[in-house]
């Protein structure tokens, strides 16, 4: 429950709408009428997508359709409560779900939403970041006093899984997290053609 | 019972319709169409699919059109655009999980789903797309399971569990529910009997007839309207065909009742044991031959024996069938020795019913009504969905039970039916069923029962006291106590007897006097389909047609068995070594007693004929065609028309005059009752058990079907796990 306590009201809906849908306590959903069954259900996919960053323009739309639809046609009061909820999220954090959909997490809760990026100035490069991540993310050299020459720490976006691990152990801060860059605001890069021994880009 | 009527406005036309109905229901019998998934006629809604939500003028939120009840003055709008935005939403959910392949569909045409969402316009859903990807559940012989396609009404949830048989059932929760068997066992391995009652209530293509794919378009095939004759039932069945085929067959009424034996035993009408060509013993086998040889053969047979020709009569065969047979025997022959197969079993219950409410005391059923019974008494029978004998009977008596009806059940067994939580079974010594039933009617009485008939102080004086049948029968004397409370308490109570009883005229008597006390519905449990029909046809010994005295009256069932000079069985009739000179047996399918016939003549199958029926309940319902006869088999009527013109140019009669004498036929209305004092001694068991008569009766029909070879085969397994 505690991490629905968390300051994104994405995240937090639907892990309101997660837990009433699977608690079969006589508390969670009966599963009995269709809007609230089916429609709930939706909800929570569409949440999960927008949380993944695969959010639609629609989105918005859909939500606001399901929350008044449960409301109308729902059978029981815990449904309608529920639909109430998703109604009460979409008045209050239209902005914030619209930014989600775009792929931005200003809360830097949604995992997928977020990069986790190592501030080259706080840096010690004492490795301790590069020793607990489990999914070899952070690259990076040792510091050995007075030498020079070493690789700065880095995380590898691609492998990162936003386990928060190596914000735990750093000493100094300086793991921090950024809002994700757009995958449509990127520019796209060409394909480029190699040739043996040859690197057109002169890497 | 007569309901009241009211006044109401369905989108503001007023109508009138019955009073406490659902508005669903009370909607459409003024043909207006509310849009529903998970309602089934006549049961208690749910409330589950909201595609029924309508809006009354008065209440604040819109209801439910399945779950509230119709009332004076109501005001309903059914196509307001709140409630048309539900149904749109609903259905816009399930089709982001329905597979969109109608082109395929053995369902497309007749899909609840699909007509609604062209209704609502719905082409594609704007919800995201999801698939579950069950494995296909075609493991059972007749039934397959698609739980890709469900959409999650649980009416076949609910129609398994309101007849009782409670095989499906929802498993998991959510939109991951499953309509599935304990444990995901097989149909075949969870107690299913195939009644195939969730086939009618699928709105989607989920639970489908195992062969029914690829085997035409709902709209290729042409559909009739007939009855199942297959057991005294006579349930009203739709026949769809295709390119002269049987596709599928489907219960008429919405929530009707169909057994395997009625929806899938459609195959025996081709089966490889059809008699398609008459057969005449040349030289000591039987040997096809030309109609007019084998008429010949019979005829000369008949005229040799005159007044010593013996005829029996199938309870299965239809009126107009039967009238025949009976005038080829009367008018034509000169043969009083007529009977029908009904006394094989009944012929006690005949007498009883004949003595207490006079001749036409026979046609007595059609004042029951197990529909609307609160209390229903069983006598003497073990109707049983599981042990496939009396399955729609079984089904009418466990709706009731399931509605809160008590059940009393007098048997020498525990029967299925005890099973149930809301039965009283009284499990007596055999042959006491007279004494019993008399402790029963006493202790009744006791209870302060105040029957109008007359006899009731001439009954008393031979009235065996509750305590004298506790002792004599072997049941407790507090269940006659509880069964003779719950039984004066009733307000429509039906009084059932079955074969168990019926052979003994004290027992039925006895029974008739317990129905008498209350004025309960007596429902006189008979075998085949046309039982009423056949003896009103005037297929009994000395009554004649619509009940009235014959001339002269002539042997009975018993004593035609053997010894007679030819004797002339017409339809399915049970081999209890039958013996005649000449034996000339008109038969569909090839049975042991054909074997053994001289002449044998080819009758058109169940749903190659056509006539009127008349069913265990009374009810007069009309048999159609919907079949090409197979080979040159004949309809009853005709053969027995076409023998009595081979037998006399004079006397002779046409199919037309049959059908005329029938409709002129009418059934004689039964007399006032009274009380016949019958004393109530112990007496002999009776023999006769249903399922082996039942089993004789149908013998050559299922005997290739694949209806009994699963049947069979599942008798013989050990009880499911």
């Amino acid at each position: 429950m505690s991490q629905q306590e968390s300051n994104c009201p994405i995240m937090t809906t639907r892990l309101k709408l997660e837990f009433f849908y699977n608690d079969d306590s006589k508390n969670g959903m009966c599963s009995k009428c269709h809007p609230c069954k089916l429609g709930i259900y939706d909800a929570i996919k569409i949440l999960e997508a927008v949380q993944a960053g695969k959010g639609l323009d629609v989105y918005p739309a859909l939500l606001r359709r399901i929350a008044e639809d449960v409301k109308d046609g729902g059978m029981c009061k815990k449904g309608k409560d529920h639909a109430d909820i998703l109604a009460a999220f979409l008045n209050e954090h239209a902005a914030d779900l619209g930014r989600h959909v775009k792929g931005v997490c200003t809360h830097h809760i949604c995992a997928q939403l977020v990069r986790y990026e190592i501030d080259p100035e706080k840096c010690t490069m004492c490795d301790k970041c590069r020793e607990v991540c489990k999914d070899y993310a952070v690259e990076g050299q040792k510091a050995v006093p007075g030498k020079t020459g070493f690789t700065p720490y880095r995380i590898r976006q691609k492998r990162c899984t936003h386990c928060g691990e190596c914000i735990k152990v750093c000493p100094e801060g300086a793991v921090v997290i950024s809002e994700a860059v757009l995958a449509g605001d990127e520019t796209a890069v060409k394909p480029v053609k190699h040739t043996v021994g040859t690197c057109p880009l002169h890497y | 019972m007569t309901t009241k009527m009211v006044n109401m406005e369905f989108d503001g036309k007023t109508v009138q319709v019955p009073e406490g109905m659902t508005l669903v229901d009370a909607a459409a019998t003024v043909g207006v169409h509310i849009p529903n998934l998970c309602h089934i006629k006549d049961l208690r809604g749910v409330g589950a699919c909201r595609m029924c939500m309508v809006e009354v003028e008065g209440v604040k939120t819109p209801v439910t059109g399945c779950t509230t009840r119709t009332k004076e003055g109501m005001k309903v709008q059914t196509r307001t655009p709140k409630v048309e935005e539900v149904r749109k939403f609903v259905t816009d959910l399930i089709l982001s999980f329905h597979p969109l392949d109608c082109m395929t569909c053995p369902k497309a045409g007749a899909c609840d789903l699909q007509r609604y969402a062209a209704d609502l316009k719905i082409q594609e859903s704007s919800f995201g797309r999801k698939s579950f990807n069950y494995p296909l559940n075609d493991r059972s012989p007749f039934i397959t399971i698609d739980n890709n396609y469900c959409i999650l009404c649980g009416r076949c949830v609910r129609v398994c569990k309101e007849q009782n048989t409670n095989v499906l059932e929802f498993m998991g929760r959510g939109i991951t529910t499953k309509v599935s068997t304990a444990q995901d066992r097989p149909l075949h391995e969870s107690g299913c009997t195939f009644c195939g009652s969730c086939i009618d209530a699928c709105p989607v293509n989920t639970i489908m007839e195992r062969d029914r794919w690829q085997h035409g378009r709902e709209w290729e095939l042409e559909k009739k309207d007939s009855v199942c004759t297959a057991c005294g039932s006579g349930c009203s069945v739709v026949v769809s065909r295709k390119n002269g085929t049987i596709v599928k067959i489907n219960a008429k009424e919405d929530n009707g009742y169909l057994c395997a034996i009625g929806r899938f035993g459609f195959d025996s009408m081709r089966s490889a044991n059809r008699v398609t060509a008459p057969l005449v013993r040349q030289g000591g086998k039987l040997a096809p031959a030309a109609w007019g040889d084998a008429l010949k053969a019979a005829a000369d047979g008949l005229k040799k024996a005159g007044p010593n020709a013996g005829f029996i009569a199938s309870g299965a065969l239809t009126t107009e069938e039967a009238y025949a047979v009976q005038s080829l025997a009367r008018d034509v022959v000169g043969s009083a020795n007529i009977d029908t197969t009904v006394s094989a079993y009944a012929s006690g219950l005949i007498a009883a019913l004949r003595a207490m409410y006079g001749d036409a005391g026979i046609g007595i059923a059609s004042g029951a009504d197990l529909s609307s019974a609160d209390c229903v008494v069983v006598i003497g029978a073990d109707p049983s969905q599981k042990k496939q004998k009396l399955q729609e009977a079984d089904v009418m008596i466990r709706r009731r039970a399931q509605a809160g009806a008590k059940v009393i059940i007098v048997s020498t067994e525990k029967t299925d039916l005890a099973g149930h939580q809301n039965a009283i079974l009284l499990q007596l010594k055999p042959g006491t069923d007279a004494v019993l039933l008399a402790g029963l009617l006493s202790a009744t009485l006791a209870e302060g029962a105040a029957p109008e008939a007359k006899g009731l102080d001439a009954l008393k004086k031979v009235l065996v006291s509750a305590d004298a049948a506790a002792s004599a029968s072997g049941v407790a004397l507090e269940q006659i106590a509880a069964a003779a409370k719950a039984y004066a308490a009733a307000k429509h109570p039906v009084v059932v007897i079955g074969t168990g009883v019926s052979m003994s005229e004290e027992a039925s008597a006895q029974a008739l006097n317990l129905a008498l006390a209350k004025n309960a519905g007596v429902l006189p449990l008979l075998l085949e389909a046309n039982a009423l029909g056949v003896m009103q046809a005037g297929c009994l010994p000395d009554l004649g047609p619509g009940s009235a005295k014959a001339p002269k009256a002539g042997k009975g069932y018993g004593d035609m068995l053997s010894g007679m000079k030819a004797l002339f069985v017409a339809g399915p009739v049970p081999d209890a070594g039958i013996k005649a000179e000449t034996l000339i047996v008109v038969t569909s399918h090839m049975t042991p007693l054909a074997e053994r016939a001289d002449v044998v003549l080819p009758l058109a199958a169940l749903y190659e004929r056509s006539g009127s029926i008349i069913n265990l309940y009374g009810k007069q319902k009309t048999v159609a065609a919907a079949l090409e006869t197979e080979g040159t088999s004949k309809d009853g009527a005709d053969i027995a028309a076409e023998l009595s013109l081979e037998l006399s140019k004079t006397k002779g009669f046409t199919m037309k005059d049959v059908a005329a004498a029938v409709k002129k036929l009418k059934p004689g209305k039964p007399g006032a009752a009274s009380f016949q004092p019958v004393a109530a001694k112990a007496g002999k068991a009776s023999p006769a058990s249903t399922s082996a008569l039942l089993a004789a009766l149908n013998q050559g029909m299922l005997a290739d079907s694949a209806v009994a070879k699963v049947l069979v085969v599942r008798e013989n397994q050990p009880a499911s796990r």
